[in-house]
């Protein structure tokens, strides 16, 4: 048996343009929301999902926001024609990016709908408390309207004051001041056969922090994925060659992904560390698990390998490196074997 | 299920995903469903030569298949200018090879025809003639003065080195190094890996030349810095395409980049006249597309004998394989990986990075990783365990020990990032209070659940 450590921090959310050029380009996200006059509204992002939730998560960022339920936001990406410019999706900048873009976007929208509000309810708009999409006169809780009324206004005959334009649409391009870093402490056990060279993972337990958790149940989903993930290359997945050339992982016979046989009943926990730059405080989480679960199972596989004496060997542990490994023979594993 | 109440869906909180009604129903829209009125369908024939000469291409037993509309090599392409296209890291590409073929797997012709059988079929019918050339295969070997170069095509070029790059205080490191009670060094090899997303790369080219407006439906990660590529490769007025990305089956960073194929059906779209589909099958996803990782980690770490940690220093060798492919759009060649210092508090840093080319698939994406961070995470992780292993000392001990305080926030590490915010102890002493839980039904959402 063997128990194994990592601790992890990730930089996340590129990112600022300073650090940043692909071809000539560099990486702030747009967002576009546009609210119906019946209080529905659209969000239009620049980034792309292949899975992650984005119609679920930015609906819940714009709700979190202006207090329009999720079920009311409709979220359009993947069309460049009726999208703002952005980088797209990867390197877990969807939510430290994009969610900006339209967490910004969201509160300006919310900005001046409270112009509209206080010009509906005949009073300055400071002297409004918004609160779970209700603008509320301070010190009246009676006086109130809710942001539904107000995007009806705001596409009505109301008088507006001077300079309020009337509907609650808004953008943002949003240029990330900096990274954000979420962290995390993962432990991983497993058992070892020294017969066989099998390696088991018998426990996995995973503590992340990512700041506020939009979505938790997405959250969890993205850190079982990189969890398996991280199992998959610790003990099994390799692209190796063998000396002509020929590429020896071309199918899933050979590039060998883990199921959920490989895989444990994952336990996970958290820690909340907000963002101190980010609109709504939150980090990116898409990859983290996968950051920092090859260390741990790796560093298990190790701990149980010590009393033959070994420090360090490479992954993948498939049995045969385990079994070499424990003979004394380690092996570079890109490289077909050849003794 | 939907929530009972308005008050039950504003904001944060466990919520089903929208996506769910159609992907739990089967009624996803991935790229491989759309069908266009006329489409064909597009085939790569791939090399079965690591590195090797091509001698001559005769497409003419293909060409006169029945079903086949067009065959398109490398000379074909190089009249358009279009055989070679720029890389994502200040590098060209091959979009079919016009003088060798440099990986298992590269690309050589593409076949339209009126089905995808037949396009397949006929590429058995295209006799290439090539002179094997020595391969190289091993990174540690891609600079002996003895190698065969890869990349002939860039003038001038006499090896097989790409860029060397590095990061952090050398001096401060070196003398910390010369000063402790106790280095540790091991070489580290993170494998090459791939990305291996459940649904492989394709694309729909549609050319409609009286409009002039090129539509292309890609399961793209990135479909605006697409468009723009496109724009910039093939000279067409950016406002006339339009980038459509369906659902997509994973990405994992393998669809950030453009890959022949996609420029492939472009052109069959030009030259045919119709919508042109391509989407690859498993084997070419994996052999072809971009991988992950092959970074040999030369990994060393100095520490007092009590365990606080004072220096590391990583010298990296990176392959990149045939082409310097790889999709990170930093200003750094080697991403983001100067983050290596990870979670610990230690005066002094350095990292040098030498990346090669090989005779392997080019990429090097940021695969589920921002970056190259999970090189960088793995091999801190990994050395800290060996500096433990030689202290004999308890693993989890020695990292409590060299962790940043959450008074260094925002913290400047040795080597310039700036972490933002942590409270890295409190995230063990979680753990070590038990108070994770296992993700089980209680954790789903319901109907009606509070927003938090």
């Amino acid at each position: 048996m063997g128990i194994g450590v990592s601790f992890f921090t990730e930089g996340v959310g590129a990112g600022p343009r300073k650090h940043m050029d692909i071809l000539g380009l560099g990486m702030a996200d747009g967002a576009e929301v546009r609210v119906h006059p019946t209080g529905k509204a659209v969000v239009r992002l620049s980034v792309q999902s292949q899975g992650q939730g984005h119609e679920t998560t930015f609906a819940q960022i714009v709700s979190h926001v202006t207090g329009i339920p999720s079920e009311d936001i409709e979220v359009v990406h993947g069309d460049t024609d009726n999208t703002p410019f952005g980088l797209g999706t990867y390197g877990s900048r969807s939510t430290p990016v994009s969610g900006g873009a339209v967490a910004v976007a969201s509160k300006r929208v919310v900005e001046k709908a409270r112009t509209v509000a206080a010009a509906m309810l005949e009073i300055a708009p400071e002297d409004l408390d918004f609160e779970n999409g209700t603008f509320t006169v301070k010190g009246d809780p009676g006086s109130s309207k809710t942001i539904q009324e107000v995007a009806l206004a705001a596409h009505g005959p109301l008088e507006l004051p001077e300079g309020v334009e009337g509907h609650l649409d808004a953008s943002c391009v949003y240029n990330p001041p900096n990274l954000t870093y979420p962290f995390g402490a993962y432990i991983c056990v497993v058992d070892v056969d020294p017969g066989t060279g099998e390696v088991k993972v018998r426990r996995f337990v995973a503590v992340d922090d990512c700041g506020p958790r939009i979505n938790p149940m997405i959250v969890e989903g993205q850190i079982h994925g990189g969890l398996a993930d991280g199992v998959g290359m610790a003990l099994s997945e390799v692209i190796a060659f063998d000396p002509d050339g020929t590429c020896l992982g071309g199918s899933f016979m050979d590039y060998q992904l883990p199921t959920s046989m490989e895989c444990p009943s994952w336990e996970l926990g958290e820690t909340v560390t907000p963002s101190p730059h980010h609109p709504i405080g939150v980090k990116g989480v898409g990859e983290s698990a996968t950051v920092g679960s090859p260390a741990a199972v790796v560093n298990a596989v190790l701990d149980a390998l010590k009393p033959f004496g070994v420090r360090h060997a490479d992954m993948p542990f498939t049995p045969a490196q385990v079994w070499r490994t424990i003979q004394g023979r380690p092996f570079r594993t890109d490289l077909a074997i050849t003794d | 299920m939907t929530a009972t109440t308005d008050e039950a869906t504003v904001g944060f909180g466990r919520r089903h995903r929208k996506e769910d009604a159609r992907f739990l129903r089967g009624k996803g829209n991935y790229v491989d469903d759309i069908v266009l009125p006329g489409m064909l369908h597009g085939a790569v024939l791939r090399s079965p030569h690591a590195h090797a000469r091509l001698v001559s291409i005769d497409t003419t037993a293909a060409e006169a298949h029945p079903k086949v509309k067009a065959v398109i090599t490398g000379a074909v392409l190089e009249t358009l200018n279009l055989a070679w296209m720029p890389s994502l890291s200040a590098d060209v590409v091959a979009v079919l090879a016009t003088d060798k073929v440099r990986f298992h797997g590269q690309e050589v012709a593409f076949v339209v025809a009126e089905d995808r059988y037949s396009a397949r079929d006929a590429l058995e019918l295209i006799d290439v003639e090539y002179e094997p050339l020595p391969p190289v295969i091993d990174a540690t070997r891609a600079l002996d003065p003895d190698a065969p170069v890869i990349r002939d095509d860039i003038e001038g070029k006499t090896d097989n080195h790409i860029f060397d790059w590095e990061a952090g205080d050398a001096a401060a490191t070196e003398a910390e190094f010369a000063a402790a009670e106790v280095v540790v060094t091991e070489d580290i090899l993170y494998p090459r890996v791939h990305p291996a997303p459940m649904e492989t790369c394709g694309a729909i080219a549609d050319m409609d030349k009286v409009t002039g407006k090129l539509t292309i439906y890609c399961n793209t990660q990135a479909p605006h810095a697409h468009r723009t590529l496109y724009a910039i490769v093939a000279g067409l007025p950016e406002h006339k395409i339009r980038v459509l990305s369906p659902d997509i089956g994973g990405g994992f960073g393998n669809k950030v980049g453009i890959y022949p194929g996609y420029v492939l059906s472009v052109v069959g779209s030009i030259v045919t006249g119709k919508p042109v589909k391509w989407v690859e099958d498993r084997s070419e996803n994996l052999m072809s597309t971009s991988f992950a990782r092959d970074y040999h980690m030369k990994t060393s770490i100095a520490a007092t004998r009590d365990g606080k940690i004072r220096a590391l220093k990583v010298d990296v060798l990176a392959d990149h394989g045939a082409f310097n492919n790889t999709a990170q759009p930093t200003k750094f060649p080697a991403g983001f990986f100067h983050i290596f210092t990870g979670s610990y508090d230690y005066p002094a840093a350095h990292c040098g990075v030498k990346g090669v080319y090989t005779n392997k698939a080019p990429g090097g994406v940021a695969y589920a990783c921002s970056f190259r961070i999970t090189e960088a995470v793995y091999a801190v992780e990994r050395i800290v365990d060996c500096l433990a292993h030689e202290l004999d000392m308890d693993p989890a001990e020695l990292r409590m020990k060299n962790l940043l305080r959450p008074e260094q926030f925002p913290y400047r590490t040795p080597t310039g990032w700036e972490y933002d915010s942590g409270d890295y102890p409190r995230r063990c002493e979680r753990r070590w209070s038990s108070s994770v839980t296992p993700t089980s039904a209680a954790n789903r959402p319901t109907s009606g659940s509070a927003a938090s």
